[in-house]
């Protein structure tokens, strides 16, 4: 039965809608993103500024696993810190003068399961908790906090224990982004 | 007309009812340990007479009046507890929820989420400094400082006569 605006039709398309939007969901897998910087006292970075990737320190207490197999979650975050950071063109290549320290904490690391989060949203969930001190001249200037899951999702979920150091990088140089001018 | 407000108000009320019973189901608390976070005190020192030299750990910072920043480090404690999917993501699992015809509601009641929570143990480390304010012709002036649990520190060293 044909409504008056043409019901049928919409339903159909509010339905294809729902279905889109679940699939995608499923397909690409979400979670909650968190991130903040801040700059200390007064200090403005100077302009033309660029950050070398610091100490990473894994301060979760835990020595983590996929497969069996140890987790270098230090490496991992270092290496997509310097690549988001190179790709924004700031990472440090030499000048004393304008360099910037990023000594990263990682608080909070979980390996999730993918499974498990196609099984139930939330379980299985896949996390990872960054804490960023900005230094220059080895002094505190600026704090970077960045906190990424993904929590449900399925198949393109498999592997986040290692993309979600990219989206956390992408999260962290955002912030200091915005902080510093070019 | 009536009779469909009726229905939206009564599956309303249902939705909200199960939210707010699914929002309650966590797990205590439990410690997961900690890590420390560095802290900044604002040093400001004063100094009768104007121009004397300060010394903060036997490193020489400058004339007063000068101010400064003490960095230390700050216990921070993490703690975690399972929470139903409703208290980390309530839009995603409303959606679930409406999408799967409700199939997905009683399996949301388990706590499998984690939910982490982080706040200051009140312990410090690298946090005593000793300052030492000289002058030329004047008695040196030392004391301790603390870094970390007051955001600024002002001191005013008054140097007797030799």
């Amino acid at each position: 039965m044909l409504g008056p605006f043409g019901e049928a039709p919409m339903r159909r398309t509010a339905g294809t809608l729902w279905v889109t939007v679940l699939l995608g969901l499923v397909l690409s897998g979400c979670g909650a993103v968190s991130h903040e910087a801040a700059l200390l006292g007064n200090y403005v970075p100077e302009s033309g500024s660029r950050i070398e990737v610091g100490t990473i320190t894994n301060a979760t207490g835990q020595v983590p696993k996929v497969d069996d197999e140890v987790v270098n979650i230090e490496q991992l975050l270092s290496d997509a810190l310097a690549q988001k950071l190179r790709g924004e063109d700031l990472l440090w290549a030499g000048d004393p003068s304008r360099k910037l320290v990023l000594i990263t904490k990682i608080v909070e690391y979980e390996p999730g399961d993918a499974f498990k989060r196609w099984l139930l949203p939330g379980w299985g969930s896949t996390v990872v908790s960054v804490e960023c001190e900005l230094r220059a001249a080895n002094q505190l200037v600026g704090t970077v906090r960045a906190r990424r899951t993904v929590s449900f999702g399925g198949v393109y979920t498999i592997g986040a224990w290692r993309t979600i150091f990219a989206s956390v990088a992408d999260d962290v140089v955002s912030e200091l982004q915005s902080k510093i001018r070019k | 007309m009536l009779r469909v407000n009726h229905c939206m108000v009564a599956r309303s009320v249902s939705v909200l009812a199960v939210v707010v019973l699914l929002a309650g189901c966590v797990t205590a608390w439990q410690d997961s340990g900690s890590f420390y976070r560095s802290a900044q005190t604002a040093l400001a020192v004063e100094s009768t007479p104007v121009g004397a030299r300060v010394f903060l750990s036997n490193r020489y910072l400058g004339d007063t009046p000068l101010s400064t920043a003490l960095d230390c480090e700050q216990e921070m404690r993490k703690k975690t507890r399972k929470v139903s999917y409703w208290d980390t993501q309530p839009g995603l699992s409303l959606f679930l929820s409406l999408t799967s015809l409700g199939l997905y509601v009683p399996f949301s009641l388990i706590p499998v989420d984690t939910e982490t929570s982080q706040e200051p143990s009140g312990a410090f480390k690298n946090n005593e400094f000793t300052l030492r304010v000289e002058a030329d012709g004047h008695q040196v002036w030392s004391t301790t400082v603390v870094c970390g649990p007051q955001p600024a520190v002002s001191l005013r060293a008054v140097l007797e006569k030799l």
